[in-house]
C-alpha cells in the first residue's frame, strides 16, 4: 500500500479543527463563569508540556504513529492492551462528539426528527471521509478552515456592538477554585483530546515538522476559542451564560446591526458542523487503525463501515438526555480522560527514555529514517 | 422497522462481503464478520425498543469511586 503523507500546512488546519471540533458547540470552562478566560489561559498553559510529549514520542519515530510507538517502547503485550484502551478512547470520543452536534441540531433547529437520523447522517459522512484517507481529510481540512474563520470573523464583526464590559467584572470574585476546576476541564476537553490526533497526523512530508504542526495547530485553535469564549462572557454575562447549554448560538442569535443584519445564528451552524464532522472522523480514522494494529491488519479501509456504525448507534445509547450529556461532560469526563491523555503519555515517554540508554530503539529509528 | 434494519444490513452484507469471498485471506472475513454482527445485533435490539445500557453511568461512578463526588 502506498504509504499516506499530508503537508505542514494541512496537518495544522486539521489539529485546529480537531481542537475547536465540539467546544465551539458548547463551550469550555463553564465552571468558571467571569473567569473563564484566565481558566483557558491556565488550560492552555497546563498543555503545552502534554504535547511536547506526544510531539517528541512522534518525532522519535518518524513515519510511525501512536499505535506503532505503543508496541514499540512498551512490548508487544502491554502495547496492545494500552492500544486496546486507546480504541476505546476514540470510538467513544467520536460517539460524545457526534452526540453533541446531534443534540444541539435536535435542540436548536429539528426538534421533530428523530434524533437517531442526525446521528446516522454525520457517522456514514465520517465512514466516507475515512474510506477516502487521511490525505483527503487534510485537504477538504484545509479547505473548510478558511470558510470557518471567515464565518468567525465576520460574527465577532457584527457582535461589536453588543459587547458590554461590565461583564467582565468581577475578576477572581468567587476565588481560585473554580478557576481551576475549569482550567482542569478545559484541559481534559478540548485540548488534551489532542492525543487522539497522535494516531492520525504522524508522517508529514518535511520530517521533523510534527511538532510545528501540532504547537502551531494548538495555538491557533486556543486562540479562536479563547476569542469566542471572551466574546460570549462579554455578550451575555456569567449568569445567563451558565444558563445556556450552547454559549455561542445564543450569544450570535443576539446580534443586531440595523434593521436587516439579525436573527444570523443559522451561519455559526456552519462552524459547528465543519468542526464537529472533522472531530468525528478524526477519532473514526484513529479508532480503525488502532483496530486493524490490534489484530495486525495493514488496510484500515477495510474496517471503516462497521466501526462507524457501532460509533453512531454507541452515539445513540450514550445519554438519555442533553442534562445527562452536559453532566458528564463538565463533570465525570475530566476524570476519565485523565488517563488517557496524561498517564499513559508519560509512561509511555518515560520507558522510552530508559530504554533508549541501552540503544533499543536504534533499529527503528535507523530504518524508517530509510524509508522515510 | 425490524424489516428495514435487515434489509439494510443484507444489502451492507452484500457490497461489504462480496469482494472479500474470492480472496485467501480468512482473517479479515471473521473480522468483519464480527464487527457486523456486533452492529446488527445493536440495531435489532434498538429496533425492537429494547433498552440498551449505556457506558456513561459506570464510567461516572468508576471515577467518582476514584476521585471523590463531583459536583
Amino acid at each position: 500500500m502506498q504509504k499516506e503523507s499530508i503537508s505542514l500546512g494541512q496537518a495544522i488546519c486539521l489539529v485546529a479543527l480537531f481542537i475547536m471540533g465540539s467546544s465551539l458547540t458548547l463551550g469550555t470552562a463553564g465552571q468558571a463563569k467571569t473567569d473563564l478566560w484566565i481558566s483557558i489561559i491556565l488550560a492552555m498553559l497546563m498543555t503545552l508540556p502534554m504535547l511536547l510529549i506526544y510531539t517528541q514520542l512522534l518525532q522519535s519515530f518518524p513515519g510511525r504513529d501512536l499505535f506503532d510507538i505503543l508496541e514499540i517502547v512498551l512490548g508487544k503485550f502491554f502495547g496492545k492492551v494500552v492500544t486496546v484502551f486507546y480504541v476505546w478512547f476514540s470510538l467513544h470520543l467520536a460517539a460524545l462528539v457526534n452526540r453533541n452536534f446531534a443534540e444541539f441540531v435536535n435542540v436548536v433547529a429539528f426538534p421533530e426528527t428523530p434524533i437517531f437520523v442526525i446521528l446516522l447522517l454525520m457517522g456514514l459522512l465520517a465512514v466516507w471521509i475515512v474510506k477516502s484517507g487521511i490525505e483527503v481529510m487534510a485537504r477538504s481540512g484545509k479547505l473548510m478552515l478558511i470558510l470557518v474563520m471567515f464565518v468567525i470573523a465576520i460574527v465577532i464583526g457584527l457582535s461589536i456592538p453588543q459587547l458590554e464590559f461590565g461583564n467582565l467584572k468581577p475578576f477572581l470574585g468567587n476565588g481560585l477554585q473554580p478557576v481551576v476546576r475549569g482550567a482542569f476541564s478545559a484541559f481534559a476537553f478540548p485540548f488534551a483530546e489532542t492525543v487522539v490526533l497522535t494516531g492520525a497526523i504522524f508522517s508529514i512530508d518535511k520530517k521533523k515538522m510534527t511538532r510545528r504542526a501540532f504547537l502551531v495547530g494548538f495555538l491557533y485553535a486556543g486562540g479562536v476559542i479563547l476569542t469566542l469564549s471572551i466574546r460570549n462572557i462579554i455578550m451575555l454575562g456569567a449568569d445567563y451564560l451558565s444558563h445556556t447549554y450552547f454559549p455561542s448560538y445564543v450569544a450570535v442569535s443576539r446580534i443586531k446591526v440595523g434593521d436587516f443584519i439579525q436573527r444570523i445564528e443559522g451561519t455559526v451552524d456552519i462552524v459547528f458542523q465543519t468542526t464537529a464532522f472533522f472531530k468525528v472522523s478524526v477519532c473514526l480514522y484513529v479508532c480503525t487503525k488502532g483496530f486493524n494494529k490490534l489484530f495486525g491488519y495493514k488496510n484500515y479501509r477495510e474496517f471503516a463501515l462497521q466501526i462507524g456504525l457501532i460509533m453512531v448507534f454507541l452515539s445513540y445509547i450514550i445519554y438519555d438526555s442533553i442534562m445527562e450529556m452536559t453532566t458528564f461532560m463538565f463533570g465525570a469526563y475530566m476524570y476519565y480522560a485523565f488517563p488517557f491523555e496524561v498517564f499513559f503519555p508519560i509512561i509511555v515517554f518515560v520507558v522510552y527514555l530508559i530504554r533508549k540508554r541501552s540503544g533499543c530503539f536504534k533499529a527503528y529509528q535507523d530504518n524508517s529514517e530509510v524509508k522515510e | 422497522m425490524l424489516v428495514i434494519v435487515v434489509l439494510i444490513y443484507l444489502i451492507i452484507i452484500y457490497l461489504e462481503f462480496k469482494p472479500l469471498l474470492g480472496k485467501k485471506d480468512k482473517a479479515v472475513l471473521w473480522l468483519k464478520g464480527g464487527l457486523t454482527l456486533i452492529s446488527f445485533a445493536i440495531a435489532v435490539l434498538l429496533s425492537l425498543d429494547v433498552h440498551i445500557p449505556s457506558p456513561t453511568q459506570p464510567i461516572e461512578s468508576v471515577s467518582t469511586y476514584f476521585f471523590g463526588k463531583q459536583e
